[in-house]
């Protein structure tokens, strides 16, 4: 049996947007990158529906994560809306859905494409090949991309055991 | 090391997971935002194209009528007329030789210029170097006033301008 689109959001929602929120660790930019990806998804449902609409979906997130990253780099994070809107985001807590630990801080300065690879493959258990599909770039890529973040990560763990002695 | 950091990457993620649910108000807004862009694929198609087809239109169409108002009308070709000659030329004159040894006619125009080699007006029979078929035959002069001992120049009509002066055989 065919589920619809509507079912398809229902189920997938929830672990679409702790992908978004790990890959950008911002809420509102998550929940419009998730829309936009539902929206692309939407179009093509006809064909999407009888293979893997939450895989596709979830190569539409990760990408326009990354192209955001870019666009954001290029526009000089100048801030943009209106008056409420910044008093809407003074008055959210400072960590409205969005981990704040202290290996997110880490995860938080990795590169997009490192953060990208370590979120498919610790959070979505993706294989290096399914990574590969995902980012569209080579198995070689994604090992490169994997051994620099865990690199990042393990100096900060020995810092910390070294900060603790 | 590697095992380690693995593990606590896989604990951390699913920790903070638990604290990040989907409002039903983005379920609702997503799935009102695919109602929106799914069902009429074919119109937002139409729609999508309608304007490049007839912009497309538009400017071939325009393209076109400048084309054809500003294209120069082409030249009525006109026959090539010969470079004016001090006298007038007879009507009755025959055409000129186009192949070699074809009998030339006893006087060419002058002022004309001509690489052709003109054949003499008439050969006499007693001249055993008369014209063979396939043969360039080299004009004499008529003139016989003429000094006798300037040879005849080679090649060159009686009355044509030599295109430059030749030196006598011999010197």
């Amino acid at each position: 049996m065919e589920v619809t689109f509507e079912e398809f959001v229902a189920a997938t929602a929830g672990r679409l947007l702790r992908t978004a929120v790990f890959l950008v660790y911002d809420r509102h930019l998550a929940e419009d990158l998730l829309q936009i990806a539902y929206e692309r998804v939407a179009k093509r449902w006809k064909r999407l529906a009888k293979d893997n609409p939450e895989a596709y979906a979830r190569r539409v997130l990760v990408n326009l994560a990354i192209d955001e990253k870019k666009r954001r780099a290029r526009r000089g994070d100048l801030p943009v809306g209106s008056l409420a809107d910044v008093e809407r985001l003074a008055r959210a807590p400072v960590s409205d859905g969005v981990p704040t630990g202290d290996l997110d801080e880490v995860l938080r300065t990795l590169p997009v494409k490192q953060r990208a690879v370590v979120v498919l493959r610790y959070w979505c258990d993706l294989s290096e090949q399914e990574i590969a599909q995902t980012l569209g770039i080579s198995r070689g890529t994604v090992k490169s991309h994997t051994a620099r973040a865990m690199a990042a990560l393990r100096a900060h763990m020995e810092e910390g055991r070294a900060d603790g002695r | 090391m590697d095992d380690e950091l693995e593990t606590l990457l896989r604990r951390h993620y699913r920790r903070a997971a638990d604290d990040i649910h989907a409002t039903r108000d983005l379920i609702e807004r997503s799935q009102a935002t695919g109602r929106a862009a799914g069902p009429h694929r074919r119109g937002s198609w139409l729609r999508r194209w309608t304007v490049p087809a007839v912009a497309a239109a538009v400017t071939v169409a325009v393209i076109v009528a400048v084309t054809m108002i500003l294209w120069p009308a082409p030249e009525r070709p006109r026959p090539i007329a010969p470079p004016p000659s001090p006298r007038p030329v007879p009507a009755s004159e025959p055409p000129l030789p186009t192949s070699k040894g074809t009998p030339a006619p006893p006087t060419a125009r002058p002022g004309r210029p001509s690489s052709l080699p003109v054949a003499p007006p008439s050969v006499r029979p007693g001249d055993k170097h008369g014209p063979k078929p396939g043969e360039v035959v080299i004009p004499k002069p008529v003139d016989s006033s003429a000094p006798p001992g300037v040879p005849p120049t080679a090649g060159t009509p009686p009355t044509a301008k030599p295109s430059k002066p030749r030196r006598s055989p011999g010197r």
